[in-house]
């Protein structure tokens, strides 16, 4: 066997991890990918399968090759699955980086995708766009014009948040107190998307914290976290995201950094892997890892419950953002945390290993296989009959709220948060 | 013309009569028991497996047995039961059926409810075949998928393809107690609806049989006793639920009751019809069939394995009014995707209608199948379902 | 290939639905048994029955030969391709047709996966009773060809008890219906021979599978032994007790270990665990559970859990269900056999696999289903030391010699595939192989449905018969030819 493909030599030292894998494909039913198209290449097992060939010098990285690779949602249903445990996230974060350094795609797909990474991870550039949104918003109420524009376009515009919602943008403050007895002192990540659209969640999230008797430090210099550019394949953009991040929040000197989107929790836990090869930041990048909890396990781990919750006779949809339960492994601290609430049921959902399609970019640069798996999602939340969702991550929200929309309806979706906030204060949602 | 009998002693003597009748292209009659009638008369040679009885070869901790094709099964039977085991079949006339003829058949009686057939039990086989050798398929283990299934292939197969010398099965324990409960009621009707409720009932029967008229259900259990009384409560609050009396049997009179049962339809003369449908259809069937049997003034008795959707039915009396109900039943099974078979009947009225009924997409495929193991058509000529 | 012939390949099954590059097709270049692999000129995958008629019939005419696969989870190289063949790959062809509840039958294509069906049915309180390990992915397309057995085979017997009929494509483009929903369709049981023929006599399209309602009852035992000859007179005695379990699973000390850091089912620290498993009327369960409890005691078990609820009888059985894969994480590879001896001589054959296992210096785990004496080994080795992986299949392929010399069979569930034609002639007399494959002549006179699979010699159809052969008895003079 001849030694890698050039432009896959990045993946030889991750050999290891590719040989644990014993091809017995338990992965396939539960990959999104495999579930749509039907294809051993865009699959968990096929993917990795390429990766070897790659390591081996049996492929190029063609733009057939790449195209399997960008099928692939990185919602980590497959490590779940797996009895073997493969850990997929690095070898699939190791490929897509490679494909950034090595494939060139065509012109307009680079275009589109430097357009998103230029704005998505700039909270200061996303605030720009309150204003045009509220046209973009109301684009939607014309289906028929909608149909004439092109598919990105078109999927951009439905998948858009609320512009209304940014207008009433505030940051939450730098330092909020705990109420009554402080248990614990943690910082605060704001992400982009979410502190910009959805400041209420903040908002609540603090609110929450606090009354649980929680300090939250959180630095309003704060900026992204680099999980989109992470689970692109834009490593170095990644690793400077975080440089400036771990910095930041060492500075804050706090006990937990808390996390209220999942997919920048999972990011974030990870951030020894993106450092591995740097050996300047990898043991700093580990131990700032091991701080990063998502707000549920935050609450969960507090224990005993320090604010009262008001009744609320509802019944709640949960939906399992992937960057949570897959790449976290926490499912069942939000639905303890929502069951505790008097009067609230959780309806279960069939189906809730399978992504929304979110993912990331992913329902941004594959509109066609994101609205399929978000249709697919809608109709097994209707199934439960639930009268509110509840999930964990903003894409998620996004996402599910466009299939729903698709199909007609307006439904209310919601952070676990916004339940929690709202039963603390006994308020209505 | 005068025939020839053979009666070979081992698989190695079979496969030599065949060899030889097959080069002077001589047709081959095979018979055990005689108890499944013939399609036609015999031919030139009749091959009878009854000698091929070498002993039982029961290996009770395994649950597994070799049995010669030309033993009876009541004879393989009385062999088990020494270790508490049996091959749990229980086709009719078990006293003179072969083992070799009963997979031939594929034969089974009411047990087949929860035992199954000879194809389900069969795990392995020995045959002769006419180019003068004898093969095996499967072995003497239950889990085995070493080649083709060829123990399958043989089932149903009316001796058109080989000759069965032995088989291997899977065996049953004996059960510690039996009890049947004996559901009566007043319509054909009622009896499909009831046959349809106790075969929901979270119990565990080895049979489940009708019998009209009078219109009863059969329901057998045999486990522990103190299980067989406790299945027997709850399926007989169903049957009263259901408007029939009921009544338990076990026992001199169980035995009895089962021997009757039987004798309905292979203890008296007629013709024997098998219609196989959805279970779902079995009211509509009985329905038609006592319908019919009314309006042509013909004899009929039926029995079937009620949740499985099989139908026994014997009728006799005048040819054409036979021809004409087993014609409707016919008609109106392959309507419902089912079938019905010609078991037995004059041959004057199996010349008439045919034993089979309509050759499905499969025929070809059998032929090329009978082509490739009796190129000469040696082998029981015209039993085959393709030459209908 | 023929550049033409790939044109109406697409035409077919469209452009989306053909493989031809080689980083697509090396993806299809083996199934579950990595060390068997072939390069496929194409890959199609076909959404209709009538698609597959027609690339069957191109094949044909083009004397290319074709391999049918499910999800590629066979693990005998069943689904391995041709060189330069073309694969038929049935996984779009995945949808639930029909659903009868009262006539207890469902009609799936192919490439539905076993568990997909009893999820479907589920609802109603039924189930499709084999359950294979790898049911959550493994297709009924495949079970078919493999006839899949599983943990519940015991009682349940396999894929060839619960199929019903199939729609079939055969090699010649034709099709044909074998059996159906309503039982006994008449002539030979050609569907009994086309389930475990490892997809080589045709390509399934459709089945029509049999449900069965829920048990009453179930009731799971998990006992802990000091040795694996204690739980297999456990085992005997069970069985001598007239007692047939719905599912009896034995594992050893490695096994055990792989599972618990894979899964953590909580398995009992000894050197033998067994999983008796009693379903059926709840009268009868209660009762004969007691008996099987009592029978364990006596033969030594030292820890005993019953299982309580339905999520703790699926923490046993997912302990089970993921030892093969979990060997991964004690071994840097493993080597999974397949074997059957009957079960009255497990602890002999058992003696002879530790005995192996000393002299050769590799590990081996036991999983097996003690009811039916069904033995997967797991051979450990370490492919990064040379020469290591050659010794673990020849360990392996001398485990397979214990079993025939026991009298049992070279595959329980796997099959035979392309892994196992050299074992066939240790099982199977020339006159047995050849008998078998008249079948496939009737079948498949071309050659062309997954060949060089099962048989190691293939028998050229349309053969004579060779001349006359006297029978000693008739050369003894015993007897006269007519």
């Amino acid at each position: 066997m001849s030694g890698p493909t050039p432009s896959f030599a990045s993946l030889a030292p991750l050999e290891p991890l590719i040989d644990k894998c014993v091809h017995c494909g338990f992965c396939l039913p539960t990959c999104p990918s495999y579930i749509l198209l039907g294809q051993e290449m865009d699959s968990p097992r096929g993917r990795i399968y390429l990766m070897k060939a790659g390591v081996d010098g049996r492929t190029t990285m063609n733009a057939g090759l790449v195209n399997h690779f960008d099928t692939c949602l990185g919602c980590m249903a497959c490590e779940t699955a797996c009895p073997s445990g493969v850990r997929y996230a690095p070898l699939v974060e190791e490929t897509r980086a490679a494909i950034e350094h090595h494939h060139q795609r065509p012109l307009g797909e680079r275009l589109f995708r430097q357009a998103l990474f230029w704005l998505l991870p700039y909270p200061d550039r996303l605030r720009q766009l309150a204003k045009p949104l509220v046209l973009i918003n109301m684009l939607r109420r014309y289906p028929r014009l909608m149909w004439l524009l092109p598919l990105r376009l078109r999927n951009l515009i439905a998948l858009a948040p609320e512009a209304r919602r940014a207008d009433k943008a505030q940051e939450v403050p730098e330092l909020t107190p705990a109420a009554g007895a402080k248990r614990l002192r943690v910082g605060f990540v704001t992400g982009c998307v979410q502190r910009v659209f959805f400041a209420h969640v903040n908002a609540a999230t603090v609110r929450v914290l606090s009354a649980e008797g929680c300090e939250v430090a959180a630095p309003a210099q704060q900026g992204c976290c680099g999980a989109l550019a992470l689970h692109s394949g834009r490593d170095d953009d990644a690793r400077a995201f975080a440089r400036d991040l771990i910095r930041t929040l060492e500075d804050a000197d706090v006990d937990v950094v808390v996390v209220n989107a999942a997919g920048c929790g999972s990011s974030m836990k990870s951030y020894g892997d993106l450092f591995r090869s740097e050996p300047a930041w990898t043991e700093r990048a580990r131990n700032f890892a091991a701080k990063v909890r998502d707000v549920t396990e935050v609450l969960h781990d507090l224990g005993r419950q320090q604010a009262p919750r008001t009744r609320m006779d509802i019944r709640v949809a949960y939906h399992d953002a992937c960057h949570l339960g897959h790449a976290q492994g926490v499912r069942q601290q939000p639905r303890s945390l929502l069951t505790a609430i008097p009067g609230l049921t959780l309806v279960p959902v069939a189906e809730s290993d399978i992504c929304c399609g979110s993912a990331g970019i992913f329902n941004l640069v594959q509109p066609a296989m994101a609205a399929e798996l978000g249709q697919r999602k809608a109709a097994m939340i209707s199934d439960a009959q639930p009268d509110i969702i509840a999930t964990t991550n903003p894409g998620c929200m996004l996402q599910i709220g466009a299939a729903f929309r698709a199909e007609g309806q307006d439904r209310p979706i919601v952070h676990v948060v916004e339940i929690l906030d709202a039963s603390i204060r006994g308020v209505d949602l | 013309m005068p025939q020839r009998l053979f009666e070979p002693t081992d698989a190695a003597g079979v496969a030599a009569v065949l060899q030889s009748a097959a080069a002077d292209r001589l047709a081959v009659t095979v018979r055990g028991g005689g108890t499944k009638s013939p399609t036609q008369g015999p031919a030139e040679v009749v091959l009878s497996t009854t000698r091929l009885t070498a002993a039982v070869d029961h290996v009770a901790g395994d649950l597994v047995a070799t049995a010669p094709a030309g033993a009876t099964l009541d004879a393989v039977n009385t062999v088990l039961q020494r270790e508490r085991q049996w091959l749990p079949l229980d086709p009719p006339r078990s006293s003179r059926a072969t083992i070799g003829g009963i997979i031939a058949t594929n034969d089974s009686g009411p047990r087949r409810h929860r035992h199954g057939t000879p194809r389900d039990l069969i795990i392995g086989i020995e045959i002769a075949l006419v180019n003068g050798r004898t093969a095996k398929a499967g072995g003497r283990v239950v889990k085995n998928v070493a080649g083709y299934d060829l123990s399958k292939l043989l089932c149903g197969s009316l001796g058109s393809l080989a000759v069965i010398t032995s088989a291997t099965f899977k065996l049953s324990p004996l059960a510690p107690h039996s009890q049947t409960l004996v559901a009566t009621v007043t319509s054909i009707r009622q009896l499909g609806d009831l046959a349809l409720a106790v075969a929901a009932v979270p119990v565990a029967p080895t049979a489940i049989e009708l019998q009209s008229s009078p219109h009863r259900l059969l329901i057998r259990f045999e486990t522990t006793e103190q299980s067989a009384r406790r299945q027997t409560e709850l399926v007989s609050a169903i049957c009263v639920k259901h408007g029939a009396t009921c009544a338990v049997v076990s026992g001199r009179a169980e035995a009895d009751a089962w021997r009757a049962h039987e004798a309905r339809i292979f203890g008296a003369d007629g013709t024997i019809l098998k219609v196989a449908v959805l279970p779902t259809d079995v009211a509509d069937v009985l329905d038609r069939i006592s319908t019919m049997a009314a309006e042509r003034s013909v004899e009929h008795d039926v029995i079937g394995r009620a949740a499985l959707g099989i139908i026994l039915l014997r009728i006799s009396g005048d040819l054409s009014a036979q021809s004409a109900i087993v014609t409707e039943l016919r008609l109106d099974a392959t309507a419902r995707r089912g079938t019905a078979v010609l078991l037995s009947a004059p041959a004057a009225l199996q010349h008439d209608v045919g034993r089979w009924g309509p050759a499905t997409d499969a025929a070809p495929l059998m032929r090329a199948v009978k082509q490739q193991f009796d190129p000469q058509n040696t082998l029981n000529p015209g039993v085959g379902v393709w030459e209908s | 290939m023929n550049h033409g012939f790939l044109l109406e390949l697409a035409h077919v099954v469209g452009p989306d639905s053909l493989f031809t590059d080689a980083s697509d097709v090396l993806t299809y270049e083996s199934d579950a048994l990595v060390h068997l692999r072939a390069t496929p000129a194409a890959v199609v995958l076909p959404q209709s029955t009538s698609q597959v008629q027609q690339v069957v019939r191109l094949c044909r005419r083009e004397g290319v030969p074709f391999v049918a696969r499910g999800h590629g989870t066979g693990l005998s190289g069943g689904a391995l391709p041709v060189e330069n063949g073309v694969v038929i790959g049935l996984s779009r062809m995945n949808r639930v047709l029909d659903i009868d509840i009262p006539n207890l039958r469902a009609v799936v294509e192919p490439g539905v996966t076993n568990l997909e069906i009893t999820k479907h049915v589920a609802p109603f309180g039924c189930y499709y009773a084999p359950d294979p390990s790898s049911q959550v992915v493994c297709s009924i397309g495949g079970n078919i060809a493999e006839n899949s057995g599983g943990a519940h085979c015991l009682k349940y017997g396999f894929t060839v008890h619960h199929v019903l009929g199939v729609e079939a494509v055969l090699p010649d483009g034709e099709l044909v219906h074998l059996g159906g929903a309503v039982l006994d369709a008449p002539g030979p049981d050609l569907l009994g021979v086309l389930v475990g023929s490892e997809g080589t006599l045709a390509i399934v399209t459709k089945a029509t599978v049999r449900l069965l309602r829920r048990p009453d009852k179930v009731l799971t035992l998990l006992a802990g032994f000091h040795s694996i000859d204690a739980a297999g007179e456990a085992v005997s005695a069970i069985i001598a007790n007239g007692i047939v379990p719905a599912a009896v699973e034995m594992m050893d000390r490695l096994t055990i270990d792989a599972a618990e850091a894979a899964v953590h089912p909580n398995f009992p620290k000894t050197d033998a665990v067994l999983i008796v498993e009693l379903d059926g009327p709840e009268s009868e369960v209660d009762e004969l559970f007691a008996v099987v409890e009592s029978l364990c005691r006596e033969s030594g078990a030292s820890t005993m859990e019953v299982a309580r609820d339905q999520a703790q009888r699926e923490r046993i059985w997912k302990g089970r269900k993921a030892a093969f894969a979990a060997m991964g994480r004690v071994s840097p590879n493993y080597y999974v056999q397949d074997g059957v001896v009957p079960r009255t001589k497990l602890p002999e054959v058992l003696r002879r696999i530790r005995a192996l296992e000393e002299r050769s210096g590799l590990r081996i785990g036991n999983v097996f289903h003690a009811g039916d004496g069904n033995l997967h080994p797991l051979i450990c080795y370490d492919e990064a030391i040379p020469g290591q992986a050659a010794h673990a299949e020849q360990v392996a392929g001398e485990i397979l010699t214990y079993c025939i010399e026991a009298g049992g069979a070279i595959t329980g569930e796997h099959g035979v595939g392309m892994d196992k034609r050299a074992y066939m002639p240790q099982m199977f007399s020339a006159d047995d192989l050849d008998t078998m494959q008249l079948v496939r002549c009737a079948f498949d006179p071309s050659g062309s449905c997954n060949p060089g699979k099962v048989f190691p010699t293939p028998r050229l159809c349309g053969e004579v018969p060779g001349p006359y052969r006297a029978h000693p008895v008739e050369q003894a003079g015993l007897a006269e030819r007519f």
